[in-house]
């Protein structure tokens, strides 16, 4: 599994999202991470759709995504996300 | 033109533009050269920092000038993390800072480091407790703002900075942008405290990290020798004598000015409340000079344009939203999704006059009245 994180360095829902994230992987190491800067990556945004809020989040599995949301989810919300969608 | 928006920034008072021409035309050797006209110009910030240590009461500090807060806050979060970080990778922050304060924690955590990140409660204001049961003894780092600048509500710097002092790895840093200039100056101040020379009646491109002498830092930038070791480069010796100006202005008839801004925020608050529609956002003992409302019938940035339309400035705060339609800090205060979509700041000053309050409000319930 992947998830997707575009996010600005200025956000604090990305930097609380970006932290849960870092603590959920290290439950889950099989998960990769992989990282967009909203403001320096413009061109490698992938499917931006018409989220106006940030952090927006990905989920893929097998190249293929499976769940997206915007701004903020628990621990414990993204862990739950983590058990019905096991890799 | 109305302008209510002196959180983001004010005029530069005549003693600050002054002092900058003068010292732009008279002093203008390098202060790190050695010959008489750089020791000249070296000898006048000697003079300027005597005296900001003086106005702030704070003698045993370094004043590190910087070209703003934004850097100020850079040099001490990320400094304090580099400096210490084989004592540990822990650090605190709270989700009100300035952009500039979370986009380096945003970096910290990219470079290993854990953060905890504590939410504001109903009042606007971090739990001292709730911050101290969070330090573990890998922390090194805690950073919190003094005034936010959306609502106004304040931190008790001074309760928190008494519940550190347990905790000898920890070092403490606070923004105090909103603050200095703003509020009676503290007689305590956190092992670092940065702000900024225009929000106090100053230029813009100058601003300092005050750091407590016994408080370690590595730098950020590097350079020859200057007049810190910890910012490198040629000082702006007009800029400096130009904020330490400033600062002495913003703090000369210093009650006047209070007393001034506590009738015009009277006025303000109590004219916004008799709008049917409106909701009060700054606490109770927010500072006087930011007033945060939302009219949930108008989106922000809408209402922002027509006053500005109409020549009154005010602000619109947008943490985590690149359209800026939305208030992280009010959704979370108040749970409502429309009220922080249409939250306004108003800031006002001393220079502010009881007629343009009223304006505002004038213009203000006739907007109101035309989305009826």
């Amino acid at each position: 599994m992947q998830i997707k994180m575009i996010g600005a360095m200025w956000c604090p829902s990305c930097l609380i999202m970006r932290s849960r994230i870092r603590k959920l992987i290290k439950i889950h190491p099989e998960i990769a991470l992989v990282e967009y800067d909203f403001d320096m990556d413009r061109e490698k945004i992938p499917e931006f759709s018409d989220a106006k809020i940030l952090p927006i989040i990905i989920f893929e599995k097998d190249g293929r995504e499976t769940f997206r949301f915007v701004g903020e989810k628990s621990v414990s919300e993204l862990g739950k996300f983590m058990e019905e969608n096991p890799k | 033109m109305i302008y209510l928006d002196y959180s983001a920034t004010t005029p530069p008072c005549k003693k600050a533009i002054v002092c900058f021409e003068r010292e732009s035309e008279r002093r203008y050797g390098n202060p790190n050269s050695l010959h008489a006209f750089g020791m000249e110009a070296r000898l006048e910030i000697e003079s300027s920092t005597k005296k900001i240590k003086k106005i702030l009461g704070n003698e045993n500090c370094e004043i590190i000038y910087t070209s703003g807060a934004t850097e100020a806050n850079n040099m001490a979060i990320m400094g304090t993390a580099i400096k210490k970080q084989k004592q540990g990778k822990h650090v605190i922050t709270t989700s009100e800072e300035h952009p500039s304060v979370t986009a380096c924690f945003s970096r910290l955590v990219k470079m290993g480091y854990e953060v905890d990140i504590i939410e504001a409660k109903k009042d606007g204001r971090i739990d001292p407790e709730e911050l101290e049961s969070l330090v573990r003894p890998d922390t090194i780092l805690v950073s919190v703002v003094n005034v936010n600048s959306e609502i106004g509500s304040v931190n008790d710097i001074e309760r928190i900075g008494n519940i550190l002092k347990k905790y000898s790895q920890v070092t403490f840093h606070s923004d105090m942008t909103q603050a200095i200039g703003k509020i009676r100056l503290p007689k305590y101040y956190p092992d670092l405290f940065t702000f900024s020379g225009h929000k106090i009646y100053g230029l813009k491109g100058i601003g300092c990290l005050v750091r407590n002498d016994k408080t370690v830092l590595e730098p950020i930038l590097y350079g020859g020798a200057s007049v810190s070791a910890y910012r490198p480069g040629t000082p702006p010796e007009p800029l400096i004598v130009s904020f330490a100006a400033a600062l002495e202005d913003a703090y000369s008839k210093f009650l006047l000015k209070e007393k001034k801004i506590a009738k015009l925020n009277r006025i303000l608050i109590e004219g916004l409340e008799s709008l049917d529609g409106v909701l009060l956002n700054s606490p109770d003992d927010a500072i006087g000079q930011i007033i945060n409302f939302s009219f949930p019938l108008l989106k922000a940035p809408v209402l922002q344009k027509r006053l500005s339309d109409r020549g009154i400035f005010v602000s619109t705060q947008s943490a985590c939203c690149f359209e800026k339609t939305y208030s992280r800090l009010i959704n979370l205060l108040f749970g409502d999704m429309d009220r922080a979509e249409s939250s306004i700041r108003v800031s006002i000053s001393h220079l502010t006059s009881d007629r343009d309050i009223r304006t505002f409000l004038d213009v203000l319930a006739m907007e109101i009245e035309s989305c009826r």
